[in-house]
């Protein structure tokens, strides 16, 4: 399966290629939302990533479910492996980039959904 | 934030070397694990070691008073794992029942459940097998 990028203002649509239907994103960058679900709540994720704590552990991939923490589940796994995006994570959390957008006190701090899912996705 | 999404082959390449670091890092984290005493409900010297060989060496399924000795002394040491519930989660059980009939001898212990408890409890070392090569496809 082909993933096809048009060049028409930012939005999507979905078009038809030999192998089935095809979700493209078309002008911008895809986002995080458009091959992934990534919700709370969501026990078959392939992993999580802590949602509130502090600003050590905000934003930190964790294998172990908890309710509170994000779900992330690659959708689109013909083009992103769940392991990999796990490993951008870890990266993400070491480079501390979560403390600019955690809300909150100094000792109790939270990242939004809205946040994840907006993470933008560059094919090669 | 932006990720870079190269081509599956070079994600899985990626993933691989980060996942053998993680890995050499977590045996190297093993080595530093606390020593803690160990059961003392039974004689073992009156039941079989073969639970302790791997499968090919001569392996059976342990006793089911060892099974219980060992699991309730795993349980006291760590609080988290004091439920059948939880231990059985940790060994990627799906059922509490599985636990409990392992250690009243309803069912055997299968080998990789055994195996992994005995890693996790410095009784057995892990098994690291050689990449021969990267066949693709």
């Amino acid at each position: 399966m082909r993933l096809v990028l048009i060049s028409e203002g930012g939005t999507q649509k979905a078009i038809r290629s030999k192998k089935g239907l095809v979700a493209a994103t078309v002008g911008n960058d895809m986002k995080l939302s458009d091959v992934t679900t990534t919700k709370t709540q969501f026990k078959d994720a392939d992993f999580w990533l802590v949602r509130r704590g502090s600003l050590k552990t905000v934003g930190k991939p964790v294998r172990e479910y908890n309710p509170e923490h994000i779900g992330v589940k690659a959708t689109r796994t013909d083009i992103l492996l769940p392991d990999y995006l796990y490993y951008w994570f870890m990266h993400l959390h070491s480079t501390k980039a979560w403390e600019p957008l955690a809300n909150g006190t100094l000792s109790l701090v939270n990242i939004r959904v809205s946040d994840v899912r907006n993470i933008r996705m560059s094919p090669k | 934030m932006k990720i870079d999404l190269p081509s599956i082959a070079e994600q899985q390449k990626i993933v691989f070397e980060l996942s053998t670091q993680e890995g050499i890092n977590q045996l190297n984290k093993n080595l530093n694990a606390p020593e803690l005493p160990g059961q003392t409900e039974v004689n073992e010297a009156k039941y079989s070691r073969a639970h302790l060989l791997v499968k090919d060496k001569g392996f059976e399924a342990p006793h089911c008073d060892v099974v219980g000795a060992y699991f309730r002394n795993f349980q006291s040491h760590f609080e988290q794992y004091n439920t059948d519930k939880t231990l059985a989660v940790l060994l990627g059980l799906s059922s509490d029942r599985r636990i409990r009939d392992f250690k009243q001898g309803v069912r055997k212990v299968p080998y990789d459940v055994w195996r992994k408890f005995l890693v996790i409890t410095g009784r057995a070392s892990q098994e690291i097998l050689p990449v021969m090569a990267f066949i693709k496809g």
